[in-house]
């Protein structure tokens, strides 16, 4: 099967190589990899200390996740904010509409019935009322 | 500002009391939100025509001197005057000035003639 058998060759050649590297080559690849290995150390103690020693441990080895939280936390923050500006944007919604509406066309119903020309102590006169009904133009004709 | 706060008499400012001076005994009475109505007709009083002024002052002592019951009934009749066509509500109104311009003993005449408590004829 050339899947199993393609990396099988492939780690034979390159155990072959290793036997026959130059020196000067080997120095340099065992250089590299120090260098390599100092620098993930270091993000290791960067990481652990940005995390306060707790759950940094847990985040050592995944720099995107501790990026993520870095960016979520403002974000959820903003989000959590905006949601209370909305609850209490409709809570001082409801709020007036409860204040106003029973009461709304009553109180403007009195202005208006002040401001009529027909005066309030009209709708109470029984001599007016007697006037209107039986001194109307078709009583008269009656 | 629709939603305030409607203040106690002593609250108001010179002006408003001024204004709703009629008012002022059954201020107690009167609930938050129609204290707000009235304080807003008091902001819109300046800018009333003096007549107008005269009649709004007029209509609040009325007002403030009539009892809860006989507001409803005021409510009710304007109500229906107001479902009433135009040109009857027209004629209600000068039937209106006539009545005004009796005597004071006609008026007594026929509020003695008013049907309450027996059929119309």
């Amino acid at each position: 099967m050339n899947e199993q058998e393609l990396p099988r060759k492939v780690a034979q050649r390159l155990e072959e190589g290793l036997e026959t590297i130059p020196p000067a080559i080997s120095r340099r690849l065992r250089t590299a990899r120090e260098a390599a290995l100092a620098r993930v150390q270091g993000r290791e103690v960067l990481v652990a200390r940005s995390a306060n020693g707790t759950a940094g441990g847990a985040l050592a080895g995944a720099p995107g996740r501790f990026l993520d939280r870095r960016i979520l936390a403002p974000a959820l923050a903003l989000v959590l904010a905006l949601l209370g500006v909305l609850y209490w944007q409709q809570a001082q919604r409801v709020q007036q509409d409860h204040a106003d509406a029973p009461y709304a066309d009553i109180g403007d119903f009195d202005a208006d019935v002040l401001g009529d020309e027909l005066p309030v102590t009209a709708y109470l006169d029984q001599g007016f009322e007697v006037w209107l009904y039986h001194h109307s133009p078709a009583s008269e004709q009656q | 500002m629709p939603g305030a706060v409607a203040q106690d008499w002593p609250q108001l400012t010179p002006e408003q009391q001024r204004i709703l001076a009629p008012l002022k005994d059954d201020w107690p009475n009167i609930e938050p939100p129609r204290r707000q109505k009235w304080l807003d007709i008091a902001r819109r009083y300046p800018t009333m025509p003096p007549q107008k002024q005269e009649r709004l002052q007029a209509r609040m002592r009325q007002w403030a001197e009539m009892s809860p019951e006989e507001r409803a009934q005021v409510r009710e009749r304007y109500r229906k005057l107001q479902e009433m066509p135009p040109e009857k509500r027209e004629e209600i109104r000068r039937k209106w000035r006539e009545y005004e311009s009796l005597t004071q003993e006609e008026k007594d005449t026929l509020r003695q003639a008013h049907p309450a408590g027996r059929p119309p004829q």
